[in-house]
């Protein structure tokens, strides 16, 4: 299990352990299922939030070209343009859901006194959209890799910190023609357990994107 | 495993659960939806005894599958409903199960259906109709669900 970013040695101190703890500590992956877990006693971030929530962002791959969830699949076209930012990303939800937040009140985490972690489970699956995996004789112009790009933040939904970003995580769901040809879910993957940028500019345009088709004002 | 479910009457209906579990293409778990009979509490382990799998599908392992009670009357009409719909072979498991089971041990009753895209929304439809008005929890789940499997 990879850990956090490796600590970085103060002159004169003792070696650094192998990581240092953050708040995906406990997140993991199996099969196509990942578990990403947000623990505020870990952020160096939070000072107090009522509602910690975590806001997934995600980017389609196919064969290399980045393109929208409702280009890819008619399954996914409320992932269209107008919620999509230029350079591909859009908040992971449920065409019914009118907030960003994934938990969307199960796995609600806080610190405010006590403290709870946030939780979230989430398993890709897909059949390579409207246009399908390749096979050689039946679908020879489908795609042969389908990778979802994954960005999980923190995010304070209520609270003091309302509005503010946490820490992230990265991870990616990887589905290939020959998974599909063998009847396999394909894999999840967890790159970055410690992301402590905030999300980038096309994130928070897909945020705002949302937020702003669906009427919802954070924070207000 | 003995009998049918098209068969059984409103009183062997006592513990009567069905769930419908999206398998198609999802970057965010899609909610299972379970429905399970008045008085009847509701064990998601019983359903792999028919599915075709015998494993849980993933979506049915989330914590986000979300519960509705119905009456026994309700599940019959549900049974009805759907049946000129569901009773279809060759349907590839790539849209939604709908998975029904009744009764326990060497009694039990059950069956996975595979429903096809181009019939979801007639499913959807012929399952909205045979709920009560007045159960609008069940009503709500169900069409919340409609709405995320073909978003617009």
């Amino acid at each position: 299990m990879p850990g956090c970013t490796p600590s970085k040695p103060t002159p004169g101190s003792s070696p650094p352990s192998a990581s240092v703890s953050c708040p995906a500590d406990e997140s993991k992956a199996a099969g196509n299922r990942v578990d990403l877990i947000f623990d505020p006693d870990k952020s160096s971030k939070i000072t107090k939030c009522e509602q910690i929530v975590q806001v997934q962002f995600v980017r389609n791959h196919c064969d290399n070209q980045i393109i929208t969830g409702a280009k890819y699949s008619s399954a996914l076209a409320h992932k269209d343009d107008t919620v999509t930012s230029s350079d591909g990303w859009a908040v992971d939800s449920l065409a019914s859901e009118k907030t960003p937040d994934y938990q969307q009140g199960t796995g609600v985490g806080s610190k405010n006194g006590g403290s709870t972690k946030a939780t979230m489970m989430d398993a890709p699956q897909t059949g390579g959209g409207d246009k399908g995996f390749y096979d050689s004789a039946s679908n020879p112009t489908g795609w042969r890799t389908v990778r979802y790009e994954f960005a999980t933040y923190g995010w304070c939904m209520k609270g003091a910190d309302c509005g503010k970003w946490y820490e992230g995580s990265t991870w990616e769901y990887v589905k290939t023609w020959e998974d599909a040809r063998d009847g396999k879910d394909g894999t999840s993957k967890i790159l970055e357990r410690n992301v402590t940028s905030e999300p980038s500019t096309g994130q928070k345009e897909a945020f705002d994107q949302m937020n702003k088709k669906k009427g919802f004002v954070p924070c207000k | 495993m003995t009998g049918s479910i098209w068969s059984l009457t409103v009183e062997q209906l006592a513990n009567a659960q069905a769930k419908l579990t999206y398998l198609g293409e999802q970057t965010k778990i899609v909610p299972t939806v379970a429905l399970t009979v008045e008085g009847h509490k509701l064990a998601m382990v019983r359903f792999l005894s028919v599915q075709r799998t015998r494993k849980p599908y993933a979506n049915d392992e989330s914590p986000y599958t979300k519960t509705a009670v119905v009456s026994r009357a309700e599940f019959q009409r549900l049974l009805a409903g759907v049946q000129p719909i569901v009773d279809k072979s060759n349907v590839q498991p790539n849209f939604v199960s709908f998975t029904v089971v009744n009764g326990a041990g060497a009694a039990l009753v059950g069956q996975e259906f595979f429903i096809s895209r181009s019939d979801g929304k007639q499913f959807y439809a012929a399952l909205l109709q045979a709920l009560s008005p007045g159960n609008d929890e069940a009503r709500a789940l169900i069409r919340i669900q409609l709405r995320n499997v073909y978003p617009e």
